[in-house]
């Protein structure tokens, strides 16, 4: 099949299909978002075999439960993201029972380049410095938004806030951090 | 002050969106200009910085390729989709769903015919893209918000899935090159909807409209190909998919009229026929149930099911079963008084020879899943 945007079928083409038990269509979607999912599940446990497991586990939940979503204005990537937030909430749960229903700060170390030689460059020891010292929802918003590239409806859904609201704590968030690259500068 | 500030967080939101998926960071001038004033570039060159610098570790390909290969077996494992039946609550949810194209609809509608303009005939024609169009599609929304039957949602959907089909037909002879791409989407959404609507369906009068949407959905399949070859290279795969899902549809469509069929198997055994007239179907038992026995076929007038319950016996799977329909039908099986349709929205059955000198209760007693052949030598031994 010829990977054009032009003649890729949106998401709500795909869900119609695989509610109708076309599986390819849900493989489809599979691939247009395994990657971000992916991504999303590694910055939060820092490993990849259990980030594997939990990719793995929010796809074939999302297939299972394909029935209750609908659309309602909302993309699809919103519904694969929450069940993303519940399979890690259950994930950690099982972990220790006794963190209750919180979920980690992202696991920073999981965001730099593994090459020991980008490691080792200024500017990302100091873009590192910079995010360490910032307030941990700017630093939460800035991994989700700009790093993971995460649609905003999606980022206010997991921080639990209008969608106004992140689009104000993004901006905050950058304001500090670049205040913070300044002072290192 | 806080609306200063989420002005500009807006902006700036907008602009780190465009950047994510590779574009400029605003629109034209007059917003790079307001980016400018509101002091956005310089965290969009942090938001840059970060974004080069910082990345998250990707999946290995082989992990993705795994999993792709489990989640085309689930096919197997995923539950049934639940028959939902349609209650007062359910018309309500209806119309909730509806209410904001609805009242656009009307509003519209208050417009156009305010203006002396019949808006129904000026939509008409309306073609995806066409400023008219989403006036066009109100309508049908109003159209479908009162419906109150399942049976009602599937006839109109079935409608809206041919216009669609004749508006990408449309688009694709007005040689807009790949323009016919969102009617193509319309077409899928609409007959996404009629898919499930159709599994919704439970009562015998909306069994009885499967055949006549089998035949829609062939329909569709073919006039989807015969149009392979008038669009853009690049743009098939898209319409190979619309041609697949037509198909599928049908073959759904076909799945829950054998299981209809089956469902009418043990019944027939309740009753006073024997297993080799049910097994042989189509064979001379049946036709010498129908030569030998007309009386039976040919229902009395007190032995008339109301027609309220005439749609179930076209249906119908075996000849063996036409007599069957001059007896009471079972209450599990017979359709309740309340959701039956009236006898004026009656589905016609299609295909079916009519017997011409037959009187009238007869035509619709026979079995519309006849074979042609067979019900048309049926119908010439009834004559």
């Amino acid at each position: 099949m010829i990977e054009s945007p032009l003649i890729e079928p949106s998401d709500a083409i795909l869900v119609t299909r695989a509610r109708n038990g076309n599986t390819d269509s849900f493989g489809f979607l599979y691939r247009r978002y395994a990657d971000s999912v992916y991504r999303y599940l590694f910055v939060r446990l820092g490993e990849t075999k259990e980030a594997e497991e939990l990719t793995a586990d929010v796809f074939f939940r999302s297939y299972q439960a394909l029935e209750t979503y609908r659309e309602k204005g909302r993309p699809f990537s919103t519904f694969l993201y929450k069940v993303a937030k519940d399979v890690l909430i259950d994930h950690f749960r099982r972990k220790k029972p006794d963190i209750g229903v919180s979920i980690p700060e992202p696991a920073l170390e999981s965001l730099w380049p593994f090459d020991e030689h980008d490691a080792r460059d200024e500017q990302i020891r100091d873009l590192r410095r910079a995010m360490d010292e910032i307030p941990s929802n700017y630093r939460e918003v800035i991994i989700l938004r700009i790093i993971l590239a995460m649609p905003a409806s999606v980022v206010a859904n997991w921080m639990n806030m209008t969608e106004g609201a992140t689009r104000v704590v993004l901006h905050r968030a950058l304001t500090a951090l670049r205040g913070r690259l300044q002072e290192a500068m | 002050m806080k609306r200063k500030e989420s002005i500009k967080a807006e902006l700036l939101d907008r602009a780190v969106q465009r950047m994510l998926e590779g574009k400029a960071p605003f629109e034209d001038s007059a917003q790079a200009d307001a980016g400018a004033e509101s002091g956005l570039q310089p965290l969009l060159e942090t938001a840059s910085r970060v974004r080069i610098l910082i990345r998250a570790r990707a999946p290995l390909p082989d992990f993705v390729a795994g999993v792709e290969r489990r989640l085309l077996k689930q096919k197997q494992i995923r539950p049934p989709i639940p028959v939902r039946r349609k209650s007062p609550v359910s018309v309500g949810v209806r119309w909730g769903r509806h209410r904001t194209a609805a009242l656009i609809s009307i509003f519209t509608v208050v417009v156009i015919i305010g203006s002396g303009l019949g808006a129904a005939s000026v939509s008409a024609q309306a073609l995806p893209g066409d400023a008219l169009y989403p006036v066009k599609r109100g309508f049908e929304e109003i159209s479908l918000t009162f419906s109150f039957s399942t049976t009602g949602d599937v006839q109109l959907l079935a409608d809206f899935a041919d216009r669609r089909l004749a508006e990408v037909e449309e688009v694709i002879a007005q040689s807009r090159g790949s323009d016919f791409l969102p009617s193509l989407e319309y077409y899928e959404e609409t007959l996404g909807r009629l898919d499930t609507a159709i599994k919704a369906l439970t009562s015998d009068s909306g069994y009885a409209q499967l055949k006549n949407l089998q035949t829609r959905f062939a329909r569709y399949a073919y006039v989807l190909s015969a149009l392979r070859d008038r669009v853009p290279e690049q743009a098939r795969p898209a319409l190979d998919l619309a041609i697949e899902h037509s198909r599928k549809s049908k073959e759904a469509v076909e799945k829950i009229r054998q299981d209809r069929d089956s469902e009418f198997v043990p019944r027939d055994e309740e009753k006073s026929f024997t297993k080799e007239s049910v097994s042989n179907e189509s064979g001379p038992s049946s036709t010498k149930t129908l030569e030998t026995n007309p009386e039976t076929t040919i229902p009395k007038p007190l032995h008339t099911p109301e027609p309220t319950s005439t749609s179930e016996f076209t249906v119908s799977p075996t000849p063996s079963e036409t007599p069957e329909s001059t007896k009471t039908p079972k209450p599990s099986k017979t359709q309740k008084p309340t959701d039956a349709p009236k006898p004026s929205k009656t589905p016609k059955p299609i295909d079916i020879p009519k017997p011409v000198k037959t009187p009238k209760p007869v035509e619709t007693l026979i079995p519309s899943s006849i074979p042609d052949t067979s019900s048309a030598a049926a119908a010439t031994k009834i004559k």
